[in-house]
């Protein structure tokens, strides 16, 4: 089947997918409550979405498509409100983080659906390693060439959002040393990575996608697990790479701070280079390995920068951009997040002082309702 | 006994029958998927001293100890498992709660009057009939790896009605003292002592651990050598002090948790240690049934099951909705919370001013507890797996 027109979308226009951890209270293990939680939300209406997913202790929700900066963080607070409220009754805790600290992949169980049987006998131990907890954030484009052109300007700025979400220190109890483990998880599938150099819509629709669907091993787009990939029925980019950060209103700033960025790369128009992504990957684990403290490749100049002095720099530039698109106050919580640390490293500080996995779930759950 | 049995050493008993039990329940378990629980009972109740007696009639009180403390394992992650602050953001839970017991007391209460019970045998029977055994819920629990709104409410509901189910008894304990001797001030004391003694032993404990823990920075990762130790002291200061080891345990366990202590998820059940003591626990548990008592009150222990079932089903169905889940599950709740055996005998063990033998003595009390011994993980298990909360295929 080839694949589909991509949708016209208002220009900037941006969307915010959260995949949560549901915990039981009680012990803040991973808890299979999604059916409980999803029946009680049924009852009232609910700010933006809200959908199930393949494990049951995992939970997604979205916002609307949103224009501005303070109205989504207004959606996801009254989002993350309801969620709160709903667990209350249920002794189920609702947290961000990208994976979760203490869970056992080899306890995982594929629970017997055919479908299931089939990931796992492909995928082996991957598959049950891939309980961890995204957040995905769409950019409205005008049309697929503007799509594939904001997509490629964008993987200098990758690292960026890799450091300002991480958010996932523990693996099955142990630390990792990395900033954001789960990444490691979702590279490790073939059809992860970048996209393809490819700047022509017509181009990517008809030659790559066309030639990618002949081998066999893609049926929709939905099988490329990229970075950034584009998404045709919705008219947006899609950019993958955060770990759901602790709070909601984190989750806000990041997605103004990526619109902000597309309304600098879509005005300045950038020259691209397949060069800029030789980089890349070493970059990209720069990011998740050492968060605000990696050291990146500049892809033109080659310099040496840490990540943080090159957001900093970033938020300098992105000032007039945020002012049209009324984003002051989310550019000045990624400066907080500078100067405090990112979630990685709060909840290290939790497990130093408690000196458990547990605390730090119950951490990340307080953190979610609010607490600070 | 067959003569053959009588040449086995007294010394090889326990452990010939629980090798014996362990065998048999794997089998079982993988043949015709019988919870291991069940087993262990049956093979406990066939062995035991009133039939074919490769057990001793009357147990030892190291094994009492034994028991108590793999009681003890059990109720201490019970109440290591209660968040109290969910009753708080959701009061129909204590409503439910609340009104399930009372359901099942009163009406347990009118059956056994009208089989004509001694007015004091019927409400020690009633007060018996509350609980649900945490030990056979957390056993199947673990069996199954479920999680999910019915295991939350299970457990919460199930060390609710342990606490309530300690204070009636014990408040008819003292009742029964009290008609005894005429000296209500005594009798008072006794009761009383018992339950804030308990409870104030196992704040304690549940205090000074972690604040050890904590001085010897070991890590939730080893601290579970350290909590079993404790336990075992405290549950020898509870026998020795005639106290509630059930109220310790429970105590011990809520209080660890408040102290911030946290017990890694795959360390909770104590792992090897904490399965051994269960299998032995439960083969115990069965061992000190009698089968003529069993015989002689199957008729009303088959009523007092239903009692208990249909009073615990139509609260926490009726009240499903109102407190956030559907009448399915709280259907499923209730029938899930049928196990009561393990708890009824221990409370037992630790009342000597009534004494253990009441289980042989009140009629279907041993007919009751068998029956929920072998039934009750059954039905556990059944209603989890109807849930959708277990991980296994039933």
């Amino acid at each position: 089947m080839p694949l589909q027109e991509f949708t016209k979308s208002e220009a900037l226009t941006m969307g915010v997918e959260l995949e949560l951890q549901l915990v039981s209270l009680s012990d803040f293990d991973l808890n299979s409550a999604s059916p409980d939680l999803l029946n009680l939300l049924q009852r009232a209406p609910f700010p933006g979405n809200v959908t199930p997913e393949i494990t049951s202790s995992m939970i997604e929700v979205c916002t609307t498509v949103q224009h501005r900066y303070e109205p989504a963080r207004a959606q996801l607070l009254a989002i993350r409100d309801a969620l709160v409220k709903g667990g209350d009754r249920l002794n189920v805790g609702v947290c961000g983080g990208g994976t979760h600290p203490f869970q056992m992949w080899s306890e995982q169980r594929i629970f017997p659906k055919p479908r299931f049987r089939e990931v796992s006998n492909l995928y082996g131990y991957l598959a049950k390693q891939f309980t961890v907890f995204g957040q995905h954030v769409h950019i409205g484009c005008r049309n697929g060439d503007e799509a594939l052109r904001l997509l490629h300007g964008l993987n200098r700025y990758v690292p960026h959002f890799v450091a300002l979400s991480a958010s996932s220190p523990f693996v099955q109890s142990t630390d990792t040393q990395f900033h954001s483990a789960r990444l490691n998880s979702v590279s490790a599938f073939p059809l992860a990575g970048r996209a393809p150099f490819v700047l022509s819509w017509e181009e990517f629709a008809n030659v790559y996608f066309t030639k990618m669907e002949r081998t066999g091993v893609v049926k929709s787009m939905k099988d490329f697990y990229w970075d950034i990939r584009p998404k045709p029925e919705y008219g947006t980019i899609e950019l993958r790479v955060c770990d759901t950060p602790l709070s909601v209103e984190h989750a806000a700033a990041l997605a103004a701070y990526l619109q902000c960025l597309c309304a600098m790369l879509l005005d300045r128009q950038p020259p691209l280079a397949e060069d800029d992504y030789l980089v890349y990957n070493y970059n990209r684990f720069q990011a998740c390995r050492f968060g605000l403290d990696g050291q990146t490749v500049h892809p033109r100049d080659l310099n040496l920068i840490s990540i943080r002095e090159d957001i900093l720099a970033t938020v300098r530039e992105l000032a007039p951009y945020a002012y049209s698109l009324s984003a002051e106050a989310a550019l000045e919580r990624i400066e907080a997040v500078i100067r405090d640390g990112n979630d990685a490293q709060r909840l290290r500080t939790v497990y130093d002082r408690s000196g458990s996995a547990e605390g730090m779930v119950q951490a990340a759950v307080g953190w979610f309702r609010g607490a600070t | 006994m067959p003569t053959w049995l009588e040449s086995i050493p007294s010394e090889l008993a326990w452990p010939l029958v629980c090798v014996i039990a362990f065998a048999l329940a794997e089998f079982l378990s993988r043949s015709i998927r019988l919870p291991r629980i069940s087993t262990y009972a049956l093979i406990g109740f066939a062995l035991g001293g009133a039939q074919l007696g490769l057990l001793p009639e009357r147990p030892s009180k190291a094994m009492v100890l034994l028991a108590n403390v793999a009681f003890g394992l059990l109720l201490f992650e019970c109440g290591y498992r209660i968040n109290w602050s969910w009753f708080r953001r959701n009061p129909w839970m204590l409503v439910i709660s609340l009104l399930e017991a009372l359901l099942t007391f009163f009406s347990v209460l009118m059956i056994a009057q009208e089989f004509g019970l001694a007015p004091m045998s019927a409400l020690l029977l009633a007060s018996l009939a509350v609980p649900t055994s945490p030990a056979t819920v957390i056993r199947v629990i673990h069996e199954t790896r479920a999680s999910g709104q019915v295991v939350e409410r299970l457990l919460h509901f199930s060390a609710l009605n342990c606490i309530y189910a300690v204070l009636l008894f014990k408040a008819m304990v003292g009742w029964h003292l009290y008609q005894r001797s005429g000296a209500w001030w005594d009798a008072g004391v006794a009761s009383l002592w018992v339950v804030f003694g308990s409870a104030l032993i196992g704040a304690a404990f549940g205090t000074l651990l972690p604040a050890l823990l904590r001085a010897l920075k070991r890590t939730p990762r080893d601290s579970d050598l350290v909590l079993i130790l404790g336990l075992f002291v405290a549950v020898g200061c509870s026998q020795v002090l005639d106290l509630s080891s059930i109220v310790v345990s429970l105590v011990f366990g809520m209080v660890v948790r408040s102290q911030g202590v946290i017990l890694a998820a795959r360390h909770r059940d104590f792992g090897v240690m904490g399965e051994l003591l269960s299998l032995f626990l439960f083969v115990f548990v069965a061992a000190t049934l009698n089968i003529n008592a069993v015989l002689a009150g199957i008729g009303l222990a088959v009523l007092i099951v239903m009692a208990r079932l249909g009073s615990t089903m139509l609260v926490t169905t009726g009240l499903a909705t109102l407190s956030g889940s559907t009448y399915r599950k709280g259907a499923l709740v209730g029938l899930a919370m049928a196990p009561m055996s393990a708890f009824v005998i221990l409370l037992l063990e630790q009342t000597p001013e009534i004494g253990p033998k009441l289980v042989n003595e009140i009629p279907a009390l041993a007919a009751l507890v068998l029956s929920m011994e072998v039934l009750g993980p059954f039905l556990t298990r059944l209603s989890l797996k109807w849930a959708g909360e277990t991980e296994e295929e039933v």
